[in-house]
């Protein structure tokens, strides 16, 4: 009969290495559901998390869709917010001050309606102290260009990440869809293109009915579906993305508390994102960290970094090796 | 800073017209809360309902460590909240959002309510009562009879208070625009008077439009429907007309307005400045 450890006496290392960067645990807070971080360094010291990834910035400054931008789904939300953002100057000027004094890492997101603006963009905050890496979102589904058609297939993904690569010397996240036929295709065009990670998932494509009004709820029509409702679908994706890649991958997607975090990590995330739940529990992104650094305790891991992955699987998929593009197959319709 | 707050329930009680009250054994918000604030409740656990859902302070009694709020139910989670017993436990954040502003020297500040609209502006008149003297009048409209009796026990501390039913039921016979409008025109000459409102939106507007009327300030409390309640989604977008004091982290809107959060630049706004569109806040 197996003799179960002792629990530890040491605490469990919470440390993870994503890319080269060091970071204190692995929960991050996701863009969109975060804001800039002032308005949640009220309710607790933003040190506690491993990182946060800013709401998307765009070149210009963008005042977002008209309202109704939210609404409530079973197990989640629907969410046009339409990139609203005071712009990359702004956020120069009046965020990074206070971003750079929050002691956690700092990826920005940054978003483009074109090639040329996603290049822009990166260039821009290449240089900028207190940056330690970008996530691109190739994936948000409610503006009209530069969303979905990069990252619905693996080509433009190819074309637009390979662009922004030569711009920075920053550590690249790219930030996936889930509105593609093949999610693994183009995480391989990512890995491809240089990314140094990947993160998944962004919204699902969703849409709301008012009967009474005969109208769409939201004024954009259609929105991004995000919040519990979503994980699974988000599981599988992390899941699949992990077997056919080699960079790691922060997992996005209903993840609300430690159970759910070290699910995807088995899955094979490096790193988790918080996001809607940061709505519905203000301390949820802390008391992820709390959980994890109990689990480890109780099951006597000494390392994080050990769960990355190790979900048991049946046999034959283990050995499966998908089948990697070549850049030639990439480049030829670029 | 702000605090999610494990709050239970001391009171429990359901109204007519689909309304409720419910009272609190919450301490530490009952020190903190103004009036004009407001707090986001975890109606259950989990996700079935998963957001919160906003609520304006009503009043507290920080001796005592009670908050109070003044309820109406409409989709899953105010049914459900109006269910809740004495006992039951739940999460509320805060104090979010901003205050009415300060009342000036001399000025007489009309509060016109629209059904639960009224929990904000009795805050506010228990407040300043208490705090400043400023004289208060209270204009409180509803549907019945049954809910204005309802709601009038409920404030026994209440001065100046007058009431419009739809039904004419009890008091004042129409809306409570029309009724103000009449208050507006008898004594509105020789007077600093300024306007406080908090109800629906139709409500809201029609008042607004009487301030421009009568010339007089007024700030409308709006119940912009919300995901987060603390400045994080950005949902919660509020149309205005900008001018130089208004702070707005984004750009203008091709029409040439503004859009502000509800949350945090809020739910207070000055309501000369509030875009009201039809499809808007329910
Ligand atoms: C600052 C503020 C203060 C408020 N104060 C009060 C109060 O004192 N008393 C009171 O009865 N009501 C108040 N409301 C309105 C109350 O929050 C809504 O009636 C409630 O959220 C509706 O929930 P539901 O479960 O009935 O609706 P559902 O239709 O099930 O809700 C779906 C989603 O839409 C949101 N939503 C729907 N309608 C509204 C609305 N009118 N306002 C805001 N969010 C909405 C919900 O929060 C939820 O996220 C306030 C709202 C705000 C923003
Ligand atoms: C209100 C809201 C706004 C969002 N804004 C952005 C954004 O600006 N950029 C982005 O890359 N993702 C954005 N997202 C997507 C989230 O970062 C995340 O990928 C998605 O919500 C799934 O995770 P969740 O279920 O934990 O929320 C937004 C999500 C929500 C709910
Ligand atoms: S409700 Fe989320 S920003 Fe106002």
């Amino acid at each position: 009969m197996a003799r179960r450890s002792p629990p530890l006496k040491v605490k469990p290392d919470l440390k993870i290495n994503f890319a080269g960067l060091e970071f204190a645990n692995p929960v991050l807070v996701a863009s969109g559901t975060f804001n800039y971080g002032e308005e949640m360094a009220k309710f607790y010291p933003l040190s506690k998390l491993g990182g946060i990834v800013t709401k998307s910035i765009t070149k210009k400054p963008r005042p977002g869709h008209p309202f109704p931008r939210t609404y409530e789904t079973k197990g989640g939300m629907l969410n046009a917010i339409g990139l609203a953002n005071p712009g990359i100057e702004k956020f120069l000027s009046k965020k990074m001050p206070f971003l750079r004094t929050l002691g956690t890492r700092l990826v920005v997101n940054i978003a483009g309606s074109t090639v040329e603006e996603f290049v822009e963009l990166a260039q821009r905050l290449s240089d900028v102290e207190g940056i330690d890496a970008l996530e691109v979102n190739i994936s948000c589904p409610n503006v009209k260009e530069g969303g979905l058609e990069f990252s619905a297939t693996p080509q433009p993904a190819f074309r637009v990440l390979s662009a922004v690569r030569k711009a920075t010397r920053l550590p690249l996240v790219a930030k996936l869809s889930p509105n593609t036929a093949d999610i693994g295709a183009v995480a391989r065009a990512a890995e491809e293109a240089g990314m140094e990670g990947v993160s998944l998932i962004n919204t699902l494509v969703g849409m709301a009915v008012d009967l009474k009004t005969r109208r769409p709820i939201l004024s954009n029509v259609t929105g991004g579906l995000s919040g519990p409702a979503v994980k699974p679908v988000a599981l599988a994706m992390v899941y699949k993305v992990a077997r056919q890649v080699k960079i790691p991958i922060m997992a996005i997607g209903g993840i609300c508390n430690a159970a759910d975090a070290l699910e995807f990590m088995l899955g094979g995330a490096t790193l988790v994102q918080i996001g809607t739940a940061n709505f519905t529990d203000p301390l949820a992104a802390p008391r992820a960290v709390e959980g994890i650094e109990d689990f480890l305790k109780e099951k006597n891991i000494p390392s994080v970094g050990q769960l990355v992955g190790s979900l048991r699987t049946p046999a034959e998929e283990i050995d499966s090796s998908p089948k990697r593009p070549k850049l030639d197959e990439l480049r030829v319709q670029t | 800073m702000l605090k999610d707050y494990e709050v239970a329930v001391t009171k429990a009680q359901k109204l007519p017209g689909r309304m409720f009250f419910l009272e609190f054994e919450a301490p530490g918000l009952a020190k903190k809360c103004e009036p004009g604030e407001f707090v986001m409740l975890k109606v259950e656990p989990g996700t079935d309902p998963f957001l919160r859902r906003a609520f304006s302070v009503f009043y507290t009694e920080p001796k005592r460590g009670k908050l109070a709020i003044l309820g109406k139910s409409y989709g899953f989670g105010t049914t459900r909240l109006r269910e809740k017993k004495a006992g039951d436990r739940l999460k509320m954040a805060g104090p979010l959002g901003n205050r009415f502003g300060q009342a000036k020297k001399k000025e007489t500040a009309l509060l016109v309510a629209g059904g639960v609209g009224l929990a904000p502006l009795y805050f506010y008149q228990q407040v300043l009562a208490a705090e400043r003297r400023k004289e208060t009048y209270l204009f409180l409209g509803t549907r019945t009879k049954a809910e204005a009796l309802a709601l009038k026990r409920l404030m026994p501390q209440t001065v100046n208070l007058q009431i419009a039913t739809d039904d004419g039921s009890y008091g004042y016979e129409g809306r409570v625009t029309d009724l103000l409008e009449k208050w507006l025109e008898k004594n509105r000459s020789g007077q600093v008077l300024r306007l406080l409102s908090c109800g629906p939106d139709p409500m809201m507007a029609k008042t607004v439009e009487l301030a421009g009327k009568f010339d007089l300030p007024i700030e409308v409390s709006l119940e912009t429907a919300m995901a987060c309640g603390w400045g994080i989604c950005i949902g919660c977008a509020v149309k205005s007309v900008p001018d130089e004091k208004t702070a707005s982290e984004f750009p203008k809107t091709p029409d040439g307005f503004i859009f502000q959060r509800a949350c945090v630049d809020g739910p207070v706004f000055n309501g000369h400045r509030v875009v009201w569109e039809s499809d808007g806040p329910a």
